[in-house]
This record gives C-alpha cells, structure tokens and sequence, in this order.
C-alpha cells in the first residue's frame, strides 16, 4: 500500500489529463460521432478519475481506465442523447473550415455504428491490438476485426 | 496513386481530432479542499483492480458535474485573429416547424418538453400544449440538461411523472390529472453488493394499466452489467412497495424496459448496451424470482432482439426482430409479433415475418392488434402496418418523413405521432440538432410537422 499526498496527486492528475485528454476525446467523438457530447464525455471521464482516485491502481497504466470508463459513461450517455435535443449545436472551431471539414467527417461516418468507427480509432490511431480494443469495448476481438472490415466496406461504398 | 475514400476520410478525422482545442482539466479544487479541512491530507490508494472502480455509479459523477463549479469548456482563443469567431449555427431545414429541444417524449397521445423554461405538456399529438408547472425546488434549467439524469413521462389523461436525482436515489414526483399539485416520493436502492454504493446510474419509468406504475434504478457493475432495484406503485406512483433486487438471478444486465402487468408479474427486455442482441426475463412473485421467458416460433439460428412490451388486454405483445450476421453487417432482418397469454412466461411467435432486410432497429409501436414497423433500408423509409397481429402486413413509403425517427407511437388505428431529428445542417446526415414532432391521420401516408410551441410563458407552479 503506497501513500501519496493529495497535492502528489494533483500533479499526477494534471500530468494524467494533459497526456491523454486528446486520445479519450478522440475515442468518444467516434463513440458518439458527436463533437460536443465527446467534449462532455471527456470531462466527466476525468472527473469520475478524480473522484474515484482512492480506488484506483495508480501503478497500472491509467489509459485503458480512461476509455473503458468513458465508453461506459458514453452509452448511457447515447441512451440519453435518444431523448435528449440540443437548440444549437455547441460546436466551436477556430474557422468555418474546420466546422466544414468535421461536418463532412461526421456525415461519412454515420453510415457505421459506434463499435466500427471506435475499433478503427483505437487500432489505427491509438495503436491498440485487437484484444486490448475488444477489451475497451466489452466485446470480442473476432468482433473487433468484423467491425473494421465492415467499416472498410462501409466507407469504400460510401 | 490516389487515397481511397476510406482514406481520404479518416485522414479528415485525424485532421480534425488535431484542431481540437484541449480544454481544462475538470476542476477538483473543491475536493481538495474537503478533503484538507477533512483532515485527510494525504490519500491511502488501495491498490485494487480496474475493473472495481467501474462498479460505481455514473450519477455520482453526472451529480458532481451538476454542483460541482465545473467549468465550462475551455474558450477558444483562434489563431485566426479573431477569437470570437461565430460557428456556423445550423439551422432547422423547415423553419416554419416547432422544434422542441430538452427532454422530449410521446406515449399515444401525450407528448411531453422539458426545457429550461419548464415542463409543458400535450395531449393531442402535440398540436396544443400547456405548462404544467415543475415541484416546488425544482430547477428548469438544471433539469433540462443532458447531464441531469431527469426522466419524464405522462399518460394522457391520467398524470405526468417527473423522475429527479436526490441524494442516493432519486425522487418520483406525481401530478395526477385529478390532482392541483404534486407529490412526491424519495425511492433509494439498497444495492445488493458492497461494491456498489450511493446513486444510481439512471432509471426506468414505466406507467402500467390501472394505476400501475414502476421505478427501476439501476447502476452498472463491471464491464457490461447492471443491478437494479425495482419499486412499483399501485396508485400511479403516490405509493411505492420496493422490490427485492435481482440477486443472483441471471437480471444483472443492462434493463432496457420493465413492463409489469399486475404488482406481481413484470416482463424486462435486457442486453448489453453495445448489441443489437437482447433476451427476456420475467417474474411473477413480485421481483424476488427472475428466469427466461420460453419462446417459441422464432428461427433457431441468428441474432435476436426484442422491443418494447405492449399490454393489450390479458395479453403481452413484443416485436421481435432476428437477423445473421453477412459480411457488411445484419442481413436477412424479420420482425415477428410474439403474444404471451401469461404476463411473459412464455411467448409464440404469430402471424408471418416481415422482411426488414439489413434493418435490426425498426421503430415499432402496438396499439390492440394495430402494429406499425417503421424500417430504413438503403435511405428509403417504409412503414409497415398489420391489423391482425401479423397475419398479413401491408407496406408503404410515407411522403414527409425525416430518415432520423426515434419514437413512433399510435394514437389511433390510423393516427399517430413520430418524434424525430432534423438535420440542421443542409447536405449532412447525421448532424441532427433539432427534434420535432410530426403525426399523421391517414394511415402514415403522408406526415406533418406539428406546428404548435410550448409557450413559456403560460408556465407558473
């Protein structure tokens, strides 16, 4: 059993976020597809890290934690979000090239389900194997590999 | 050599995960300083697993977002000079429609809005509508967001239901038609296991015949389970008898609808939240027993799913779609009405299939023998309708719908009302801001937006 200060902690956190933040908010844009739900995820994925600190193993690599945790907080959220309406949309880039560009990633990539867009972000742009991506989306790696080829297909059709 | 679309389209995701701005760290400042007034200046970290901190619930952490001075998302300072850069605010394609935003929701003829101006109510498909006026205490705006876990449903005629967190629980407020004001009831779970403590994660709210009405809470445990504890109340939710909690019964998934018949008999559809694939279970002691409903009727191989419940009379009628799984995703998707004639025990497959193609998640919705099957195959909507339990189904292509319907519900044999998105931005299809209701008188031929608002200011306590 190791102690650490509460101020030990606080660094770490703030090293924790600044290191992985983009990867957690890039996994739950593909999760949801949605640029301002992502956004609200990955605070309140770090926020349920820092109020669950005294639980954690803070040997382990915290990666993983992050995105199981904010897969599971995205699919209740998805289930709310069924119910729910924004007025206006949140979504604030820097020009409207940008709003444009995510606008046309987004349209694209609704053709696939959030298993398939988020298997192909964890494996090409996180670097995960398929077991450690099956294990972050509570599912099978044989699932894994069908969710990319089908996406693969989707896209290509598309 | 040229990129390929597949490509060409993730290079754009790269490029725009890239332009994400990194925001603030989620602020823990107030803990901190609970915990140094608390004396616990320095955090003894079990070191457990993983997996033991997914136990806890989500409220908790939605709460904190709630109380907690979270700050908001980080402004953007551009680097193109102009730091208050306007996004590009999509706009609904059909002006001249009601576009409701909150918390929306239909059952027959009662729509419902929670909205940061309060709780407005219609019983006609949406065409009028009035504030019913939100508890005492009860905060419009806070209640209205996405993060606040409300829930909201009504019966038109009988009473509106408002679901909100309190504490470790959450308390059920009830306004019947008959009644002036609200009442309310605090209901809390006794979790069955030490692992799990304080709120639930979210909650079921399901009016029954009678006065039945029933309260499942429930909170996630592990990596795709969920306990939940179930209250039902005879009296349309004045009066609560709380559930024994599905210990060990093979109940611990995800819920996704309870359907009590009487007090004592109750139907739950469950699945893991990230498949199509769902299984039924029932009791009929009262929740202290759960096992598998028997069905019959349906193809031995494949993937199954099951929608909703419907009571129609003594009986229970459940959509059932079943589907393999091709090289590019489900195919060979049918629906299938299943009737149960002993509250969910056991169930046979009636009528014929009706062929869904590649579409797992048709919209349904049951009125007495009247289903209609709402299905999208290649961006082309049909609906489909059987009037005599699925003996023979019929199929058209309504003229007026959005390709983004949710909610489909029957306020007659030949009326009914879909709640739906609207892109807001032209040529996009899945950048959906707006929800609108649209309903139909003849037979879902042809659909029209409903065009009347909620007035704010009729709203009052």
């Amino acid at each position: 059993m190791e102690l650490v200060s509460v101020g030990d902690l606080d660094v770490l956190y703030a090293t924790l976020f600044d290191a992985h933040w983009r990867d957690v908010f890039q996994v739950l844009l593909a999760w949801t597809n949605d640029w301002p739900a992502a956004e609200d995820l990955t605070q309140e994925t770090f926020l349920r890290l820092w109020r669950h600190r005294d639980r954690i193993d803070w040997q382990e690599p915290i990666l993983p934690w992050l995105l199981v945790a904010g897969r599971r907080l995205a699919t209740d959220r998805f289930r709310a979000l069924r119910r729910h309406f924004a007025v206006a949309p949140a979504v604030q880039f820097h020009d409207d090239g940008q709003l444009e560009r995510w606008l046309d990633v987004q349209s694209a990539l609704a053709v696939l389900s959030p298993l398939e867009r988020t298997s192909v972000v964890l494996t090409a742009f996180l670097g995960l194997s398929n077991d450690e991506t099956a294990r972050v989306l509570d599912t099978t790696p044989g699932a894994v590999r069908s969710a990319m080829s089908r996406a693969r297909t989707k896209l290509g059709e598309a | 050599m040229s990129k390929s679309r597949y490509d060409q389209i993730w290079e754009a995701w790269k490029l725009s995960v890239e332009a994400a701005q990194k925001p603030e760290a989620p602020p823990r400042s107030a803990e901190l300083l609970r915990a140094v007034s608390s004396g616990r200046l320095r955090s003894t970290l079990a070191p457990r697993r993983v997996q033991i901190a997914a136990f806890v619930g989500l409220v908790a952490v939605i709460a904190a977002v709630v109380v907690l001075p979270v700050a908001p998302w980080s402004p953007r300072s551009a680097s193109t000079g102009n730091p208050e850069t306007t996004p590009a605010s999509p706009t609904p394609t059909q002006p001249g429609t009601l576009y409701l935003s909150g918390i929306v929701g239909l059952k027959g003829n009662a729509s419902w809005n929670l909205t940061d101006t309060g709780l407005f109510l219609s019983e006609d498909g949406g065409r009028t509508w009035s504030a019913v006026g939100l508890p005492a205490g009860l905060s419009a705006p806070l209640l209205s967001t996405t993060t606040s876990g409300t829930v909201v449903t009504a019966v038109a005629n009988r009473a509106v239901w408002l679901a909100a967190r309190e504490g470790d629980g959450y308390r059920i407020y009830t306004r019947l038609e008959s009644a002036a004001g609200w009442t309310s009831t605090l209901l809390v779970p006794t979790w069955p296991v030490q692992s799990i403590s304080g709120p639930p994660e979210s909650i079921i709210v399901t009016p029954g015949p009678g006065g039945l009405l029933t309260v499942a809470e429930y909170s996630g445990t592990g990596m795709s389970g969920a306990v939940t504890e179930t209250f039902v109340s005879a009296d349309d939710g004045l009066t609560f008898t709380p559930y024994p909690p599905p210990f060990g019964s093979g109940a611990w998934e995800y819920w996704r609808s309870i359907t009590f018949v009487n007090a004592k008999s109750g139907l739950v559809v469950m699945g893991t939240p990230t498949s199509d694939v769902s299984t039924m279970v029932y009791t009929a002691d009262g929740g202290t027993t759960w096992k598998a409903s028997s069905i019959a009727g349906l193809p031995a191989a494949g993937w199954r799913g099951f929608g909703t419940p419907t009571i129609v009379g003594s009986d229970v009628v459940v959509p059932a779609t079943t589907w393999t799984d091709g090289s590019n995703g489900p195919e060979n998707a049918e629906l299938r009405l299943l009737v149960s004639h002993d509250a969910g025990a056991s169930f046979v497959a009636v009528g014929t299939a009706l062929q869904l193609g590649a579409d797992i998640s048709a919209t349904t919705a049951v009125l007495g023998d009247t289903t209609w099957a709402l299905s999208v195959n290649g961006g082309v909507i049909s609906i489909s309708e059987t009037q005599d339990r699925g003996a023979t189904w019929s199929t058209i292509r309504p003229a007026g719908l959005p390709r983004a319907c949710y909610d489909l519900d029957l306020a007659g044999p030949t009326q009914a009302t879909i709640l739906a998105t609207d892109s807001g931005c032209p040529d996009k299809t899945n950048c959906w801001t707006h929800a609108q209701l649209l309903s139909t008188s003849d037979s879902g031929l042809t659909w029209t937006p409903v065009v009347s608002a909620p007035s704010p200011s009729a709203a009052g306590n």
